[in-house]
């Protein structure tokens, strides 16, 4: 399990992250998104032991990450900048992570390079960039790592290749109860492969949830009425949206769905139709009830 | 250990050096193996120009490139092994393995130093073996072997951890070279920039004597290999300068240690970690031009109070230029403008550290001139003689072998601490007034200790007390007894080389006989007469007809001893000229048949020039005759010959050649050189130039003289010139 207790870090006169809490559990796919310099990448160099917060604490199984080598072993970190060895290929770099990686499984690392249809002698550099990011994956499966950490992973991929990574760390959860967290500033990326999500903004944690809470636990209802009506008539229901155009109101509402439609359908609406929610839309209503604009803080 | 020392990082760092590391080590070889073949093909042509023995070399001299593995090769594999620390993603990869810190630091560190000792310890045997093959003409001293090379793997491994230090205090490739180059040099810059200034400008103190760490700047090798490049300072590997080395390669190593653990990641690709370390960086770099203005200052304002409009017009210029380095630098460094106001008020920073050097050198100038020990204060004194001038006669360590015992002897007569004290009290005085002294004929090197410090001095002292000293010194027998004895050539076969500084050659053989002579006639004196005879002499009343120069090893040094061949050595000298005579003048006969037919007769179309001139040292310019016949017309007429000498005074000087060539020489002779050179001018050929060293009795010589007089009647006092030769 993941720990981060009220972790700070600063450049300078800059507050990459402000007081972050959160835990992440064994064996789930935790997604992470925010804009560029939302502090996604900050957080993970952190998880990771790469840097030092000026407050607060990161712990991996109970254990501070920082020069640690013990826990550090557990990890198996893709950073959205790679770096390989300079002119090497494949198999060289997959020697240097087994010197470093006592799990590494070089004849998973044969597998997987042959899956992805790449040469493992050729150099690295005349790979496209695609492929680095390919290369990068492999070499972190390949070190049967306890945690993964993706920065921004999918970006580069194409979509078959996005669906092959992705069904490869599902299968390493699923298999070995690994935990991996998953950052990107696309939700879409994001929404089908993880359990959880967080949202990042400013180098503070916004918003986090359980994906299929989220799903479930926010729905839509559009209601019409004979009679004159406002948001009031709708007390007792929670509700974070209310817009009406004539006398069509949309509602967007947290609770349990089936309940709700029984109060709504006592009210004798002339009108009463409840949509699902995409998980952009989900977060946009989320994120507007804590005070923010959705669009400022994730832009498409 | 085991956390320390990771093997997998060592195999990984020695695999990715492996391509730069195999090239160098092709080039060295190469190297390795082609300077002792050049020095045998050398010193081949050298062996029977009357030289004897076997010259001795260090492995410094047969193997000069073994200095790039720690001047080039040792930082280079450091900027490309450490070279992650440049770039973020590198920086952040490293960072994320799991791996201490110090043990990824002190294992990669490993790696580079394994190919630095295969790289030391591979061209050395491959020199040394080499050499082996080549040993008939010289030997490479087995100690200078294991000195040299442990010199060097001392001096990559402090610059590895120089290197690896400035790599870990900064972020860009600019400043990795400029730190490192501010940690190697700055420190030994200023300190010798300023004891310099202060030194020269109080000349009872030498630089080069001064032997403590932080001043003398042979403790340091590797800013010792510049002095060399530039031909100020000799020799590069000593004990001293070896563990002084190894000690702040140590030290920079820790503190690298230190500052690479704490170390940000997020600081790669910055100019430094944090704006406070580039501010330090700034102001050091600003401070090395202010060494410019500061001498300026100190020269002409402090210790002189002698300056013009125009040297305070230079130093202000100096310091603008340094300032402009300020910023020019900062502004590479961190490739931004943005920071220039801030860093301009750091400014002060580098003004009081000028005050503060300046002062220093005040205070150091004062100290040293009032140390004035009186007589009853000074404990006892070395006096070093090799560096000292004696009658104007410089006597370098030409003969350090007889004055090797002397040196640390302490001398603690009475008579002559007090002519060095008051010496050095006049010699202080004088400076503080006039800022420069007269060395006159001589000065001694001494070291003066009182209260259990040594302090080294040159003092300038008139000829009296010079005798005094002398005197005294002869009559010491400890001191005496110190001087030592020149060996026979038998025992010093194997480990010597000696040569003759005569413009005669002379066949090793019989080099080897006037040795042998010598050692026998020093060796029937006492030590006091070796010291008066060999050492403490000026030779003034004697003629010197050459010198046999005789270099000695042993394991740990090389010595010299100049013993002169002169004129109160009459059986030797005797020799010598006999030897220039057999080897000069074999075909005396045919030579001087051949001269008298072209010298006489008109035809044949030979141009002729003679050059008669004494050779026993002191008057040779007073017999110089040069007697030319030549054909100045093209038709080579017998009429258009034009003679220096007319034909009566040619005639004469065969005749005086042919008498003279029967003559057996003595010491009571004199001896000329006689060259003898034709051109034939129908075939246009040069004959070889004949030689020709005869003895003729002192009538003869004179009249030479007075042939020579005739013509040059202004070159001396001719009938003081005859009257000593009756």
């Amino acid at each position: 399990m993941i720990k981060a207790e009220n972790v700070t870090k600063k450049f300078n006169n800059f507050t990459a992250l402000n007081n972050i809490s959160c835990n992440i559990p064994k064996g789930s796919i935790y997604g992470m998104v925010g804009s560029n310099g939302a502090g996604k990448s900050t957080f993970l160099r952190i998880i990771t032991g790469v840097y030092k917060p000026e407050s607060g604490s990161i712990l991996i199984d109970d254990e501070a990450v920082y020069e640690n080598p013990k826990i550090k072993e557990k990890l198996a970190y893709v950073p959205d900048d790679l770096f390989f060895l300079s002119g090497s290929s494949m198999d060289k770099m997959a020697k240097f992570y087994k010197s470093y990686y006592k799990n590494f499984d070089m004849n998973r690392f044969m597998y997987l390079t042959d899956s992805f249809k790449l040469n493992p002698f050729a150099s690295i550099n005349t790979f496209s960039k695609g492929m680095k990011r390919q290369v990068a994956i492999i070499l972190a499966l390949s070190c049967q790592a306890d945690y993964y950490f993706f920065d921004e992973t999918f970006d580069g991929l194409d979509p078959v290749m996005r669906s092959l990574v992705k069904g490869l760390i599902c299968n390493d959860v699923i298999e070995r109860n690994a935990t991996a967290i998953i950052t990107s500033h696309s939700l879409r990326e994001l929404e089908d492969t993880c359990d959880q999500l967080a949202l990042l903004h400013n180098g503070g944690l916004v918003f986090e949830s359980d994906v299929q809470n989220l799903k479930t636990s926010l729905f839509k209802v559009q209601i019409a009425f004979n009679e004159d009506y406002d948001k009031n008539k709708f007390t007792g229901i929670e509700m974070l949206h209310f817009s009406k155009t004539a006398s069509v109101a949309s509602l967007i509402i947290r609770g349990d769905k089936d309940e709700t439609v029984n109060k709504l359908k006592a009210m004798n609406p002339i009108l009463l139709d409840v949509l699902p929610l995409s998980l952009e839309e989900v977060f946009t209503y989320e994120t507007e009830s804590l005070g923010y604009t959705f669009d400022n803080v994730l832009p498409l | 250990m085991n956390k320390l020392f990771d093997f997998a990082i060592i195999k990984d760092t020695i695999r990715r050096l492996k391509v730069l590391g195999i090239t160098l080590a092709v080039i060295l070889s190469i190297e390795a193996i082609a300077f002792p073949i050049l020095i045998y093909l050398m010193n081949t042509n050298a062996v029977d120009g009357g030289n004897v023995g076997v010259r001795n070399y260090t492995l410094y001299d047969v193997h000069p490139f073994i200095f790039l593995i720690y001047f080039a090769f040792a930082p280079i594999f450091t900027l490309v092994v450490f070279n992650f620390l440049n770039h973020r993603n590198a920086c952040d990869y490293f960072h994320a393995v799991p791996k201490k810190r110090s043990t990824i630091f002190v294992s990669m560190v490993t790696g580079i130093m394994f190919w630095i000792v295969l790289l030391t310890v591979g061209s050395t045997l491959i020199s040394v073996i080499t050499s082996l093959f080549m040993s008939s003409t010289y030997v490479v001293s087995s100690s200078s072997i294991l000195v040299v090379s442990i010199g060097v793997l001392v001096t990559s491994f402090y610059l590895v951890a120089t290197v690896s230090l400035a790599m870990s205090l900064t972020g860009n490739i600019f400043n990795n070279f400029v730190v490192s180059f501010m940690i190697l040099l700055i420190p030994r810059i200023v300190i010798t920039v300023t004891t310099a200034i202060v030194i020269g400008n109080i000349p009872i103190v030498r630089g080069d004597l001064m032997s403590l760490p932080f001043i003398d700047s042979s403790y340091n090798i590797y800013f010792s290999t510049y002095t060399t490049i530039l031909g100020l300072t000799n020799g590069l590997f000593s004990l001293k300068s070896i563990i002084y080395t190894l000690v702040l390669g140590f030290i920079y190593l820790i503190i690298a240690l230190f500052v690479f653990k704490k170390r940000k990641s997020e600081s790669a690709g910055l100019a430094a970690p944090t704006p406070a370390l580039q501010a330090a960086f700034r102001i050091i770099i600003c401070l090395v031009i202010c060494l410019a203005p500061i001498y300026l200052i100190a020269n002409s304002i402090i210790f002189d109070s002698n300056y013009s409009e125009i040297i305070v017009f230079l130093i202000v210029i100096l310091y603008v230029v340094a300032i402009v380095v300020y910023f020019v630098y900062d502004i590479i460094a961190t490739k931004s403008a943005k920071n220039l106001a801030k860093s301009a008020k750091q400014l002060l920073f580098v003004a009081i550290a000028n005050m503060l050097i300046l002062l220093f050198m005040y205070i150091g100038y004062n100290s040293i001139l009032n140390y004035q020990p009186t007589k009853d204060e000074i404990e006892y004194i070395n006096i070093d003689f090799c560096e000292s001038s004696l009658n104007g006669n410089y006597m370098s360590n030409d003969n350090s072998y007889f004055l090797t015992g002397t040196k640390n002897y302490k001398i603690t007569d009475d008579k002559i601490k007090e002519i060095i004290s008051d010496a050095l009290k006049e010699n202080c005085e004088y400076v503080r007034e006039y800022k420069y002294l007269d060395y006159d004929d001589h000065y001694l090197a001494v070291n003066i200790n009182s209260d259990g410090l040594s302090k080294q001095r040159i003092i300038t002292l008139d000829n009296e007390d010079l005798k005094t000293i002398i005197d005294r010194l002869t009559e010491d027998p400890d001191y005496v007894n110190n001087i030592k004895y020149i060996p026979k050539y038998d025992e010093i076969e194997d480990n010597s080389y000696i040569y003759i500084d005569s413009p005669y050659a002379l066949t090793g053989k019989q080099t080897k006989e006037l040795y042998n002579m010598i050692y026998d006639y020093y060796n029937s004196m006492s030590h006091k007469d070796l010291l008066k005879n060999a050492i403490f002499t000026n030779n003034e009343s004697q003629t010197v007809y050459t010198t046999i120069f005789v270099n000695i090893y042993d394991d740990k040094s090389s010595y010299t001893a100049s013993i002169p061949i002169k004129s109160d050595m009459p059986e030797i000298a005797e020799k010598y000229f006999t030897f220039l005579m057999e080897n000069e003048s074999k075909d005396i006969d045919k030579v001087i048949a051949e001269l008298k037919n072209d010298v006489l007769s008109d035809e044949g179309c030979k141009d002729i020039t003679l050059d008669i001139f004494g050779i026993m040292q002191y008057n040779v310019d007073q017999v110089s005759i040069t007697m030319k016949k030549t054909f100045n017309d093209f038709n080579y007429n017998p009429l258009n010959i034009s003679r220096d000498y007319s034909d009566e005074e040619m005639q004469s000087i065969i005749s005086f050649l042919e008498s003279a060539k029967d003559n057996k020489f003595n010491s009571d002779m004199q001896l000329i050189n006689v060259s003898y050179t034709s051109f034939d001018n129908v075939k246009s050929e040069s004959s070889e130039t004949k030689f020709l060293i005869l003895p003729i009795t002192n009538e003869q010589y004179k009249t030479l003289i007075q042939m020579t007089h005739d013509r040059n009647p202004y070159n001396y006092d001719l009938n003081e010139t005859i009257t000593s030769y009756d």
